[in-house]
């Protein structure tokens, strides 16, 4: 009966209007909600602007906004920037804070998403050493805030681009079942 | 006796900080599966409670293991 039940919410999903996938997916990458907002799920929208720039600002204020950097070098590879740039626009800013530093230039915006001073060396008390000793775990907490944000707006990335992972796998079933079907009364007829 | 026994379960402020991005978590998994409100209400709550119930478990059985061991 549960899975009559199931089958019922099924055939009532409703469509989903998805406009342009690919400018819908691009929007919702750059800024959280926007793609949704594009297609006009409003709701949708508002839920994951919400959520996903809630979590990533919450982090950010956390870490002192220093748990948001793009920083490539031996001693300080900073991977977690590739989940934390799933949030887009807002953690753009840190490759132009990345940039300047690296040219030996004053960061912008009072150190905030730049990078620590170079070098940063493991061995010895550095300037992310400062940091750490600054904000404890805060820094840990912050940094997995804006991960986890960057990550949750890789979903609505394919929301946009694709509708809603049961919606899709209902068309998927439907369309097996459909095939399915006609198989059966094509060997049907030729049994006859 | 029993804010001894919350101040042993949640010994720092950091755990709270779990609430917040549990919720944010439900929904948007929730709202990436459906499109009507009523099942992404119903699949972030039941997400929700899944996760809150799997870490309590552990946080009981850890708590229980410090405790007896």
């Amino acid at each position: 009966m549960a899975e009559g039940e199931k089958t019922e919410s099924v055939v009532e999903e409703p469509p989903v209007d998805l406009r342009s996938p690919g400018w819908a997916a691009l929007l919702a990458w750059l800024i959280p909600g926007a793609g949704h907002y594009y297609q006009r799920r409003y709701g949708k929208a508002a839920v994951f602007a919400v959520c996903v720039l809630g979590t990533y600002f919450y982090g950010l204020a956390i870490g002192g906004g220093h748990v948001v950097y793009a920083s490539w070098n031996r001693t300080d590879f900073r991977w977690q920037y590739v989940c934390q740039l799933g949030v887009g626009v807002p953690a753009m800013p840190a490759l132009v804070q990345s940039r300047r530093v690296m040219r030996d230039k004053e960061p912008l915006f009072a150190d905030v998403l730049a990078p620590p001073r170079q070098p940063v060396d493991p061995n010895n008390h550095d300037h992310l050493a400062d940091w750490h000793l600054e904000l404890s775990w805060r820094f840990d907490l912050g940094t997995l805030y804006t991960m986890v944000a960057g990550l949750m707006n890789i979903l609505a990335v394919f929301d946009a681009y694709s509708g809603p992972f049961i919606a899709h796998a209902i068309r998927a079933k439907a369309i097996a079942d459909a095939a399915k079907e006609a198989a059966q009364s094509a060997a049907n007829a030729a049994k006859k | 006796m029993a804010a001894s026994l919350l101040g042993a379960i949640f010994p720092a402020t950091q755990i709270w900080h779990l609430v917040p991005l549990m919720i944010a978590v439900s929904l948007v998994y929730g709202a990436t599966r459906f499109e009507r409100w009523r099942d992404i209400a119903e699949h972030s709550l039941r997400f929700a409670v899944w996760v809150f119930g799997f870490l309590g478990l552990f946080s009981g059985i850890l708590l229980w293991m410090s405790w007896r061991l």
